[in-house]
């Protein structure tokens, strides 16, 4: 084999002081060849992306510095480079593409200035090129990612495009240079399924062609088994197991990887549903939400039908699941049930009252309806203690100061945290646990219905495992009924009795967790399920005589990289 | 949570400048009759007398011999006291009407919205003006002058606050417990706020005593009480004589002022906090 494109040897970086260790990572060994895949795994905080920022020389020195190894790019060190040696490199012969892409292009330039902008950066190589020519590069670069009518997209704003369409006009600016080695720092998990199997094809497609070195970040393992050759997982900063993609997921050794890998939804379905004859909680009736837009004096207003004709019930102890991609109205239904939300028409009876009559809502509902809510960083008052927040709905209800007290030392030891927890301030937990205050918060107002509004899509693998079985271990012993959320079919199988898919505010299918799962009729839905980063997928895309060598794992120890 | 903040102003050596200056006012306006040996009106040497003309008087006598020194003293008594009261009534009013603007969004927020629109179209100096005029001048007129004024942007801050935070999850959670509409607003979303809300308080504080100096200036003080304003006013038609008369309150005020603002950056750096409760570093 000829030198590898990219190979990192004992690589350690320092973190300031004060910081939750001393080094982000230590004795880092990773090797790239050309047209292969590394992929990085591991959790937030794990130290994956300071890798990937020590080789395009981006991380915030002084305070964050590689101390010691070295960076080999083709066989020459990158940490003895000044910065404009690194310049020179970044974009031409190494390019990245980063995790969100609403943030990532400048919304007052067109796309295809952006794409230039590489090219301006890189005119050295490139001399001569006439500005017709450096239109044709781009557009080019457009139509390799595959967008379609790459001429009109070249002169569109930003805004004009989807999530997945703007990661795809990354890609272009990336590799619009062919760079011999491709940085991704977790490109899809700001995108839906469908569109995240979509970019990773694209990616997979791309790197075949131009013979690149990927290095792929990412917290999950079904992307992983989609596009890995080789793997690299790291915890808390060191390497616990790397080596071929199929040795370490057909038999990882490190109880780590194990956990990690264990941790994925499985998706299998419940085969009975619970509660079939139980009372109905709740029940919508053609629930109509229309959003209008702008509509000023010189503009059209714009319309758009975020929930359209919605029916569904939940009995007691029941779960119905609701999945759909971002923007179907999946979150409008849950913010409308929860009441958060008017609607235009239709009905929602709760315990057989309609609530969406005017002024039903505080009488009926109050405190009944509770909901545990997406982003754990914003569903905590940042101002007030812990005890306080899951208090503050109990005594609003009316409940005496000790009981509430009692409740809330009660809730907080049930989703797991200590009872001292409760003078302690939001921003002194992570992300998981404040998911578990949220739930403890719903549940202190002893309510019937819990609306789950993507309650584990913010957080890591092993950790949504964790928080998934709370929430069934809480269902069943409230015996709640609950209206979870979700854009992950896995997660939607694994906790639901039914399940509704919703696309453009409508339902298009309805039926047991078992029955969406195992005999999809929709074609959307069956769209969804092949989308799902399976696990499976590893088995079927190698060739069998790769998986039966995966059996002699005893030489692929931790930390070694090979 | 309270290290954090003074950690972080005291990295501001500006805010640390500054308040040190702010705590020799107060302590100057506080201890005025034991600093300063003589009243505020009363002529005790012979006017016009230059700084350090004759022993005890530091910085001279203003037309009618009356000592500087003791002006500057009582002075700064009024000073502080109209800034402070008429940006608190200006803080608590407009933060009311921005609350409510912000939170119940709709016809409410036009209608709080166009109102205050109404005080913000007249030029603040002239209403302010008006108003004294109107209501004899005197130190409560004032500070309710100058509080009428400074009330707008105070509003349109919180309500603005309150436009982004009222959609927060937290908010929401609060609601589905049952809790009421105005608990929301003062016990959720408040403190949340409270650290623009104080930042832009402190740098009224100088505008305030700015407003107030120049009304004095124009003659408009309350007759009764010795302000800055009043002393740069009297001291105005003699400037090319006796510059010192309107020299030392104009510094008085304008390093107080700056002080404030100073503070005030200061405080800005010590509150900032991001959503998730953790302080920028």
């Amino acid at each position: 084999m000829s030198t590898p494109v990219l190979e990192v040897r004992g690589l350690a970086i320092k973190l300031p002081a004060g910081a939750d260790r001393v080094l982000a990572v230590e004795g880092i060994d990773l090797k790239i060849e050309a047209g292969k895949t590394l992929c990085v795994v591991g959790e937030s905080g794990s130290g994956k992306s300071m890798i990937a920022n020590a080789v395009m020389g981006l991380l915030p020195r002084p305070h964050v510095e590689p101390v010691a190894g070295a960076i080999l790019f083709e066989g020459e060190d990158l940490l003895l480079r000044n910065e404009a040696g690194l310049r020179a490199l970044r974009g031409s012969r190494i390019g990245m593409i980063f995790q969100d892409p609403m943030s990532a292009l400048n919304p007052v330039m067109r796309v295809g200035e952006q794409i230039a902008e590489v090219l301006d950066a890189h005119a050295s190589l490139l001399p001569g090129l006439s500005s017709a020519q450096k239109r044709e590069r781009v557009i080019a670069a457009l139509r390799d990612v595959e967008l379609p009518e790459p001429e009109s997209i070249a002169d569109a704003y930003p805004f004009r495009l989807s999530g997945g369409q703007r990661q795809r006009v990354m890609i272009a600016a990336a590799l619009i240079l062919e760079p011999a080695l491709l940085i991704a720092d977790e490109p899809t998990t700001a995108l839906d399924a469908t569109t995240q199997a979509l970019i990773l094809d694209l990616i997979r497609k791309l790197q075949t062609r131009k013979r690149m070195a990927v290095m792929f970040i990412t917290h999950d393992f079904g992307v992983v088994a989609k596009i890995a050759d080789d793997v690299l997982v790291l915890q808390h900063g060191q390497t616990v197991e790397s080596g071929p993609a199929q040795d370490v997921l057909g038999a990882p050794s490190h109880p780590y990887t194990r956990q990690l890998i264990a941790a994925i939804p499985h998706g299998n379905a419940a085969a009975s549903v619970r509660a079939a004859d139980a009372p109905v909680v709740i029940e919508a009736q053609s629930l109509m939400k229309t959003y209008r837009t702008g509509g000023g004096l010189f503009s059209k207003a714009r319309r758009v039908d975020a929930v359209h004709d919605i029916n569904f019930k939940i009995r007691r102890g029941e779960t119905l699941g609701l999945v759909g991609e971002s923007g179907s109205g999946k979150s409008s239904v849950g913010r409308c049930i929860a009441g958060l939300q008017p609607i235009d028409s239709g009905r929602i009876l709760f315990n057989g009252r309609n609530v969406a009559l005017r002024g039903e809502r505080g009488t009926q509902t109050r405190g009944r309806i509770q909901m545990v809510f997406q982003d754990p960083q914003a569903s905590l008052n940042p101002r007030h203690r812990i005890g306080a927040s899951i208090m503050s709905g109990p005594l609003a209800q009316g409940v005496s100061l000790r009981e509430a007290h009692k409740r809330a030392e009660e809730l907080l030891s049930l989703v797991g945290l200590q009872p001292e927890a409760a003078e302690r301030y939001p921003h002194e937990f992570s992300g998981g646990q404040r998911q578990r205050i949220g739930i403890a918060r719903a549940l202190a107002v002893r309510p019937d219905l819990l609306i789950a509004d993507e309650p584990v899509s913010a957080l890591d693998v092993s950790v949504q495992a964790q928080v998934l079985e709370l929430f069934a271990m809480v269902r069943e012993r409230f015996n709640l009924s609950m209206l979870f959320i979700t854009h992950d079919l896995r997660v939607a199988a694994q906790m639901c009795d039914h399940i509704a898919v919703m696309k453009k505010g409508v339902i298009v299918e309805y039926g047991t967790a078992a029955q969406i799962i195992r005999a999809p009729r929709d074609e959307y839905t069956k769209k969804l399920i092949e989308a799902v980063p399976d696990f499976s997928s590893l088995i079927a895309r190698r060739p069998t005589a790769d998986v039966n060598t995966a059996v002699n794992v005893d030489t692929n120890t931790a930390g070694g990289g090979r | 949570m309270n290290t954090t903040f003074w950690r972080k102003f005291r990295r501001n050596k500006g805010a640390v400048a500054g308040l040190v200056f702010l705590v020799l006012i107060v302590v100057l306006a506080a201890l005025a009759p034991v600093i300063a040996p003589n009243s505020p009106w009363d002529m005790v040497q012979r006017p016009f007398l230059p700084p350090l003309g004759a022993p005890g008087f530091w910085f001279g006598t203003d037309t009618m011999g009356r000592d500087i020194w003791s002006d500057l003293a009582y002075g700064a008594r009024v000073s502080l006291l109209i800034g402070l009261v008429s940006t608190l009534a200006g803080v608590v009013f407009g933060t009311g009407i921005g609350a409510f603007a912000g939170f119940y969004g709709g016809w409410v927020d036009n209608a709080l919205m166009r109102f205050t629109e109404l005080f913000q179209a007249v030029p603040s100096f002239a209403m302010a003006i008006v108003l004294v005029a109107i209501f004899q001048p005197s130190v409560v007129s004032i500070v309710i002058a100058i509080a009428v004024v400074s009330w707008p942007p105070i509003a349109r801050l919180v309500r603005g606050e309150f436009l982004t935070l009222r959609n927060r999850d937290f908010v929401h959670a609060a609601k589905l417990g049952g809790e009421s509409n105005l608990r929301i607003m003062f016990t959720q979303i408040l403190p949340n706020a409270a650290a623009p809300i104080i930042v832009m308080g402190s740098l009224m504080v100088a505008t305030a005593i700015l407003l107030e100096s120049s009304l004095s200036f124009m003659g408009l003080g309350d007759p009764n009480v010795m302000s800055w304003g009043y002393m740069i006013g009297a001291g105005r038609t003699s400037l090319r004589e006796a510059w010192w008369v309107s020299l030392f309150p104009g510094v008085a005020i304008l390093l107080t002022v700056l002080a404030l603002n100073l503070i005030g950056e200061g405080l800005s750096d010590g509150l900032n906090m991001r959503i998730d409760g953790r302080r920028r570093a």
